[in-house]
């Protein structure tokens, strides 16, 4: 008899083992991009500022 | 019904062949820390790399990167080296024919998928684009060029425009197709139709040739010369016109002008090579009997359904390898928006080079060392008709030549390496692209993320296939 998927839930945990580190870095980055457009943001405001002055 | 899966996967088993299933035979690992954790310092390592990358690589060093011409070989080299190419490929096609049908005893599958496959593309990348100078169709091809213009006087017609839409996508189909029969087909050692797949694949490529002309066709749509020349553009060798030159290594890959198709072509050589590991593990096994159960369901017989699941596993694979590169793509876009991710996809496809060598050394490694030493006693005796021309017949397979704690060891080194190197290449044509170098830094954010993927699944597929 062939046991069903989740019988094997043993093998599929242990893969989650391995993909641990892409969705570490997935949200690193994607907090890292935020910042970064941020940093952006606030450097076009300022040079929008100092043109006005 | 489940017992009709149980004995398709009984008849899968029984079909595997020794020749293929070689390189799951790496025996025990006895490693000091658990395998993932090899996956999470390898993901530190390319952390720090790219981190060291983007302080430490400022300007493009390898796009316009120069060579220099070291030597120039003779025609008559040429033509021996063309001549050896056609003479080795009658003999594994006469072999496969006259020769034993027992797939051990006949040296046509341990050449087609040891030495063909894995041993000539990574002495390529190794050495420069050997397979282009051995290719038997271009030898012919060229062959028969030069005997056609000097007997075939003025009338003879020029070849065709090699149409520009077509690419390189006749490669990629040609590697899909021989990828499926290597890992999906059941009969996929039986000497005799090795042989007729290597003619049909040679007539294919004469008649391309004589129709497009050698070099568009060699260049565009011969799988194997196309796919080995991009693995040769890792190589500080290049060879060109008979002239040797010597550049960076990688350098070759930055000047590569992307053809429709050559993303298709990485991204199916990437995802072969992982279905091949990612079949041997336990995730497909226990899915596998499921898939089967359906193709069974609609009617099929237990053979056919075996081929539909293994279909269906290697296009699935081809397509999550496609997926995890265009994420990557679409990411980039969002830094400037100027290019489409058509574009980028084009523009950065070269970085996949590396990682599909990777792939082909971490995944083959043990067939080269195990296998690939069956070449003495094939030598000896190809058509395993006893015959024992070398005096090496009773030579076995040393298994003790290398333990699975190095195989492991290599594929992971193979995988950091080959990663590292994609993402050298992508920070080097990234800061050609974008004015400032922390816009190529946050256009590499999402090429991290895809080369951390290919790693992860990457030593996920080979721990899988090690247990």
């Amino acid at each position: 008899m062939i046991p069903p998927p989740e019988a094997h839930a043993g093998h599929w945990f242990a893969g989650l083992l391995y993909l641990a580190p892409v969705v570490v870095l997935a949200c690193a980055l994607w907090v890292q991009s935020q910042r970064d457009k941020r940093k952006e943001r606030e450097k076009q405001e300022s040079a929008g500022k100092r043109r006005k002055n | 019904m489940k017992r009709r899966a149980a004995g398709a996967v009984a008849l899968a088993a029984l079909l595997a062949p020794a020749t293929a299933s070689a390189h799951g035979i790496v025996g025990r690992q006895d490693l000091p820390i658990p395998r993932w954790l090899f996956v999470w310092a390898a993901s530190v390592v390319l952390v720090v790399s790219f981190v060291g990358l983007s302080m430490l690589w400022q300007k493009p060093l390898l796009e316009n990167a120069k060579q220099k011409i070291v030597a120039t070989l003779p025609v008559a080299v040429e033509v021996a080296l063309g001549a050896i190419g056609v003479a080795v490929f009658g003999f594994v096609v006469y072999a496969g024919f006259a020769g034993s049908q027992v797939d051990v005893d006949n040296i046509a599958p341990t050449w087609i998928y040891v030495y063909f496959w894995v041993v000539i593309p990574v002495a390529c990348s190794v050495f420069g684009d050997l397979w282009r100078a051995v290719s038997p169709w271009r030898a012919i091809g060229r062959a028969a060029g030069v005997v056609t213009k000097r007997f075939g006087g003025e009338d003879i017609a020029e070849p065709l425009e090699y149409p520009v839409w077509l690419g390189q996508w006749p490669a990629a189909i040609a590697i899909l197709c021989f990828t499926w029969l290597e890992l999906v087909y059941p009969n996929r050692t039986d000497p005799s139709i090795l042989a007729t797949v290597a003619l049909v694949y040679m007539v294919i490529q004469l008649v391309g040739m004589t129709v497009y002309g050698v070099r568009r066709w060699t260049e565009n749509a011969d799988g194997f010369g196309v796919l080995f020349g991009l693995y040769a553009r890792i190589s500080p060798f290049h060879w060109e016109d008979r002239k040797l030159a010597i550049r960076k290594p990688l350098a070759g890959l930055a000047q590569i002008k992307a053809q429709p198709g050559t993303v298709a072509l990485l991204v199916v050589a990437i995802g072969s090579t992982s279905f091949d590991g990612g079949s041997q593990g336990a995730t497909w096994a226990s899915v596998a009997p499921h898939i089967q159960d359906f193709f069974l369901d609609l009617g099929f017989n237990q053979v056919r359904a075996l081929e539909l699941t293994f279909t269906v596993g290697l296009l699935f694979m081809i397509g999550l390898v496609g997926l995890v590169f265009r994420v990557g793509v679409i990411g980039m876009r969002r830094v400037d928006g100027k290019r489409s991710a058509s574009q980028l996809a084009r523009l950065f496809v070269f970085t996949l080079v590396p990682i599909s060598l990777a792939y082909v050394v971490a995944h083959y490694f043990s067939l080269i060392a195990y296998q690939g030493q069956d070449l003495w006693r094939l030598a000896s005796d190809p058509l395993g008709d006893g015959s024992n021309l070398f005096g090496t017949a009773g030579r076995s397979i040393d298994y003790t030549v290398v333990g699975a704690n190095g195989i492991w060891y290599v594929q992971v080194f193979a995988l950091i390496v080959g990663h590292v190197a994609g993402l050298a290449l992508a920070h080097d044509r990234a800061l050609v692209l974008y004015r400032r170098a922390e816009q190529a830094t946050r256009s590499q954010y999402w090429m991290l993320g895809v080369m951390v993927a290919f790693t992860c699944l990457g030593l996920w597929l080979l721990s899988a296939a090690a247990q």
